[in-house]
């Protein structure tokens, strides 16, 4: 019977060591093939991407769990990113003051990148909750009508100005205690979301609303806000993770996040396949399971197009994989009560 | 002796659990209209069920034309000339009335592009319907018409096909009384052009106007068939009897004292087009029952004292307190919940453990600083809650989805206590649920009534009268009846929620 039950801790580290040794394997052959790949200065530049690409996929896993799709964050991490440039060349007019080794005038900058993702993913989140428009359409339209929005800054150019003097940069480059600043805030809002998700009431509401809303609704979860605050948190993150990579590259690019889509999807899925369903833990190894493949084929130099096409086709095998629900391959017997077999006279 | 169109013997079904049909035997005769009658878990829509091929019998034989046949799926049926039109008709309503009647049929050509010649279709539909005396623009989407023009679609999809048995189940319980005016003349139609009918109905006033045969199934047999003209009118109360038989046993559990003090009261409540003039009040250590068919107004009415179904007028008091009602998070806020009907929809969480669902009603309760979870406190009150219930197994972190159906109600009602209200609505409350588990039910539902105001809408009079002190009875959304338990019979009231109160249709 322990096959039906609920999640318990020890299935939660069966999950977790199922990852920890699809990842190890990968790892032993990379290293066997590669010997660049397993030192200190190869690991942290891949934590380091993998906290990009973590981020926009936690964003993505409360929109996930909800049982919804967005498909407007990477256009909406553009626009982020081009408000924080835009704001940041701004800077050289302003009497700024600096803090520690950054202009203090980049971080209201970053914050108002941020904000304004979350605008664009409160429009979505009002459309698809409160509006019910149908999600993957809505989100499409609102992405572009982002991207458009985000040529308005440069018309389409780079913004090169004062990335190099207003300190912005320092987002990528910092350290704390040795540990590379975006990796502590990968590592601080994956902490966050956790608790959020799978130890708060908060959480409780985001998986009964995405695994029956009517029955949420019926237990009196108000289920509209917690769509709309999905649709912002998704959007929020993607953004941040936009003006991380700005800042990583030193120029204003309209096209930061453009291909932010994919891998989010793919760690998101990839967690799934294996947890059975949309987690924090299980996205944060479906990034790192992403972010180890495609370092390792970057360091064998393979063109970008062929890590993507991989990145895309474990994707798919994901989406196969959590469609298999191995516990119930063996019994076909429909479970007394529950089966749709039960007569249900009216 | 005169031919069968349609001989069903020995008919068996069973669900885990529950013996739906208990060797069943029907005739057809052909050219008429039998009606097939029964409160609700008699097995009709079993019986009709096995005719159209979406269960298969475990037992008994199935006779057409004195040929025996075998019904394996829905395909079959149709094959046979064994047509269904249910309750609520399921088509494409983007498509045109013309296009869903061939739907599936509209090509005489095989493979997947030859060519759809809409003209033909829409003069071959136009044709079918000039048999009638009715006037429908077969050319418009099927979304924009009425639901008797949606019922005479659904049955000119049946006629297009060959058929010569026609089941109809419950057509009427959504259209107005004129509307089943048309259907009733169609019907006759049919009847001279020699289809044979299987008519299903709740309603005994409707069986006298068109039917000519009545067979009573009750408790998965059938217990009689009689000519419509022998038992005229004036034996409604005796086919009432028919319908329930003599097993009012004790399922019940013993009702309690005197009751206490109002809890919770409902003044002219109405919902437009559904019911109206809506009054009662429930106190302490009662239970105020409301019996309604299908279409009576009841099941809207659990939704709209739970505040998910806005109300167009009426008050709510609360412990002489007056309340508003907009939603079922204020509903639960202010002390007052519903355990629903349709529980695998409405109630419960299936791919979630027992815990996630009983906590979900009062997460305040047990989260601390943040919203975090106190999950050690949770155990122990979800427990506690399971345990009283008696739900089996007891594992609170079984998913849902793993128990019986008697055990997930039981879930569903942990929840409800969970929430500490005031008041409990328990809509259909043993519907899909075991014999076994029923009686655990009821007697939960009385002790909670020293306590709590208990009010149980159900459209199993059975319950409603073994359960409760006061009786409501809906009719087509009005209150046909409102009486002490003590002052009416069973079948009285069963043919007050069936004919409407009896008086009226003399």
């Amino acid at each position: 019977m322990t096959d039906k039950k609920g999640p318990s801790i020890s299935d939660t580290l069966k999950s977790i060591a199922i990852f920890v040794m699809m990842i190890a394997v990968i790892i032993i052959i990379f290293s066997l093939v590669e010997d660049k790949f397993l030192t200190a200065r190869n690991l942290k530049m891949l934590l380091r991407h993998m906290s990009i690409s973590a981020l926009t996929a936690l964003g993505l896993t409360y929109v996930i769990i909800l049982g919804h799709y967005d498909m407007s964050f990477y256009m909406v991490g553009c626009f982020a990113a081009m408000t924080t440039s835009y704001l940041n060349k701004m800077d050289i007019m302003m009497d700024s003051f600096m803090i520690g080794s950054i202009h203090s005038f980049v971080i209201p900058a970053v914050l108002a990148g941020i904000a304004v993702g979350c605008a664009w993913g409160l429009i979505s989140g009002i459309a698809v909750g409160f509006l019910k428009m149908n999600d993957m359409v809505t989100t499409i339209g609102v992405g572009f009508i982002a991207f458009g929005t985000a040529y308005l800054y440069s018309k389409g150019s780079f913004i090169y100005d004062n990335f190099l003097t207003s300190g912005i940069t320092e987002i990528n480059n910092a350290d704390w205690f040795y540990v590379p600043f975006p990796i502590v805030l990968m590592l601080g809002l994956y902490l966050i979301s956790y608790l959020i998700l799978s130890r708060s009431k908060f959480g409780r509401n985001f998986y009964a609303t995405g695994s029956n809303r009517i029955a949420a609704i019926f237990s009196g979860v108000r289920v509209v806000p917690y769509i709309i605050v999905a649709f912002v948190i998704c959007s929020g993150l993607t953004s941040l993770a936009a003006i991380m990579t700005t800042s990583a590259q030193g120029v204003g690019n309209v096209k930061a996040s453009i291909n932010f889509l994919m891998p989010a999807y793919a760690a998101v899925y990839i967690g799934i396949s294996v947890f059975k369903k949309a987690t924090v833990i299980g996205t944060f190894f479906g990034a790192l399971f992403t972010s180890v493949m495609l370092n390792g084929f970057t360091l064998m130099a393979m063109p970008f197009y062929l890590s993507d096409l991989i990145i895309a086709v474990s994707l798919i095998i994901a989406i196969i994989l959590s469609k298999i629900d191995w516990t119930s391959i063996q019994k076909k017997n429909p479970i007394p009560g529950s089966g749709s077999e039960i007569a249900y006279e009216k | 002796m005169e031919a069968l169109k349609l001989k069903m013997q020995g008919i068996v079904k069973e669900f885990p659990g529950v013996k739906a049909l208990d060797g069943v035997d029907f005739e057809l005769k052909p050219g008429e209209v039998h009606a097939l009658l029964g409160i609700n878990g008699a097995g009709k829509s079993t019986l009709i069920k096995i005719l159209s091929g979406v269960y298969q019998k475990d037992a008994g034989s199935i006779y057409l034309d004195d040929n025996r046949i075998e019904i394996k799926n829905a395909q079959d049926a149709i094959k046979h000339g064994i047509a269904t039109v249910y309750q609520d008709p399921q088509m494409i309503s983007t498509f045109t009335g013309y296009e869903n009647i061939y739907l599936g049929s509209e090509s005489d050509q095989k493979g997947i592009f030859s060519r759809i010649n809409r003209k033909k279709l829409r003069e071959k539909a136009e044709k079918l319907l000039e048999r009638f005396p009715v006037d429908i623009d077969l050319s418009r989407p099927v979304i924009e018409l009425s639901a008797i023009e949606k019922e005479i679609i659904a049955v000119l999809r049946a006629l297009s096909k060959d058929m010569s048995v026609l089941v109809l189940d419950e057509p009427t319980s959504i259209l107005t009384e004129k509307e089943t005016e048309v259907l009733f003349s169609l019907i006759r139609l049919l009847k001279d052009g020699g289809v044979s009918i299987i008519y299903i109905t709740h309603r005994l006033k409707e069986i006298y106007q068109i039917a000519d045969r009545l067979t009573v199934l009750q408790d998965g047999k059938n217990v009689a068939t009689l000519d419509t003209n022998e038992g005229d009118s004036g034996n409604h109360m005796a086919i009432a009897e028919l319908m329930l038989g003599k097993k009012l046993d004790k399922v019940y559990p013993e009702r309690g004292g005197n009751p206490g003090q109002e809890i919770f009261s409902v003044k002219d409540l109405a919902l437009n087009g559904t019911f109206r003039d809506v009054n009662f009040s429930v106190r302490r250590g009662e239970i105020v029952g409301i019996f309604g068919l299908v279409g009576s107004g009841a099941e809207e009415l659990s939704k709209v004292l739970f505040g998910v179904i806005p109300k167009t007028s009426g008050a709510f008091r609360l412990n002489e307190r007056e309340i508003k009602i907009r939603s079922s998070s204020e509903a639960i806020e202010q002390g007052i919940f519903l355990i629903p009907g349709d529980r695998r929809q409405e109630g419960q969480i299936s791919d979630e453990p027992v815990f996630f669902n009983v906590s979900l009603s009062n997460l305040k309760k047990i989260s601390g600083l943040l919203g975090l979870i106190r999950r050690g406190s949770e155990n122990l009150s979800v427990q506690k809650l399971v345990d009283q219930v008696k739900v089996v197994p007891q594992d609170i972190r079984q998913n849902v989805s793993s128990l019986s159906g008697g055990n997930q109600q039981k879930v569903v009602i942990s929840k409800g206590l969970f929430s500490d209200a005031a008041v409990y609505i328990f809509a259909e409350p043993t519907v899909g649920v075991d014999v076994g588990s029923k009686t655990g039910i009821y007697n939960l539902i009385r002790d909670l009534s020293n306590e709590k105001g208990i009010i149980i809408i159900s459209s199993d009079c059975e319950e409603v009268y073994g359960m409760c002190d006061r009786a409501i009875v809906l009719y087509k959304g009005e209150v046909a009846m409102h009486k002490n338990i003590h002052q009416c019979r069973l079948e009285e009231m069963l043919l007050c929620g069936v004919t409407g109160g009896g008086k009226s249709d003399r």
